[in-house]
């Protein structure tokens, strides 16, 4: 069953976070080993494996990368195909930002922090992208699957700065 | 999951780390990115008379298995013709640096980094020869 059929939610990139976390709390509980010690040892036995489902459709669809794979598997979309080829400008780009990220190391934290809140912003900038081609079909950007796979470099490089600030 | 000595050898000690000038005509520069793992590689050659490669340059943010990839690569792309270079495979990479099967898409970043370095100098060789004969 996909994540979203398993939390029963519409399967959708905008999803609320806040009513999501509702929604597997409230499927938890009435799930929960406690609830079923007087049920069939067969009975216990499914409680708990959809317990277990609904913790991982959680986890999935709390990502927005794996809740873009996610959207992508259910529309036969592969997530690998060539469309997802980032291009030579995007990866240009990228290049520069990590050569950055290499002065900026050099420089201190001032550095890594204004770095970090550009980074952020492209981050920020290609989910919204990603959103609005995923739930509203807006190809203006470039198709899903590229748009998943330069997610995938912003959250790469955005977790490399995050570590080095934390340190700061 | 542990890295071979080879693959921390070349991690720690990466060969022919740098930059050559994209803009030189006898440069040809492969950029190429692995989306599952967000790693980019810059991988450039400069070719001299006769089409041999006289030097490669990389830069790579990845891993170390991607690092080890890029550079081994540069080793072996020094003193080889275009077509000895356009030949070479991943699979070697893969056995000179004894790569676990979760890393082999290191070793193809590498392998698609040199093609687009050869298509890129191939390239420029073309748009050379056009706008002298116009």
């Amino acid at each position: 069953m996909n994540p979203f059929a398993r939390l029963g939610v519409e399967p959708k990139f905008a999803v609320d976070l806040t009513e999501l976390e509702r929604v597997h709390r409230d499927l938890s509980r009435a799930l929960h080993p406690d609830r079923h010690v007087q049920s069939m040892p067969s009975e216990r036995r499914r409680t708990l494996d959809e317990a277990v489902a609904v913790n991982e459709a959680w986890r999935v669809l709390r990502s927005p990368v794996r809740r873009a794979e996610a959207l992508l598997a259910l529309r036969d979309e592969p997530v690998d195909g060539a469309d997802a080829k980032p291009s030579a400008s995007f990866l240009m780009a990228m290049m520069e930002r990590r050569e950055e990220l290499e002065s900026a190391k050099a420089k201190g934290p001032a550095a890594l922090l204004t770095l970090e809140q550009a980074a952020t912003l492209d981050a920020d900038r290609c989910l919204a992208a990603l959103s609005s081609a995923l739930d509203g079909g807006d190809a203006t950007n470039g198709p899903p699957a590229r748009l998943l796979a330069e997610l995938r470099f912003h959250r790469r490089l955005l977790d490399e700065l995050g570590d080095l600030t934390a340190d700061a | 999951m542990a890295y071979s000595d080879k693959v921390i050898e070349h991690a720690e000690n990466p060969r022919n780390v740098g930059t050559l000038d994209k803009d030189d005509p006898n440069v040809g520069t492969g950029l190429v990115g692995a989306p599952a793992c967000g790693d980019v590689m810059r991988l450039q050659i400069k070719v001299g008379d006769g089409g041999v490669i006289e030097d490669a340059r990389f830069k790579t943010f990845g891993c170390g298995s991607a690092i080890a990839s890029s550079s081994l690569a540069t080793e072996w792309l020094k003193g080889k013709t275009l077509d000895e270079a356009a030949g070479l495979k991943n699979t070697s990479i893969v056995e000179e640096l004894n790569l676990p099967p979760v890393k082999i898409h290191c070793s193809v970043l590498a392998e698609d980094a040199v093609k687009a370095a050869i298509a890129d100098y191939r390239a420029k060789q073309v748009a050379k020869t056009a706008g002298g004969s116009a």
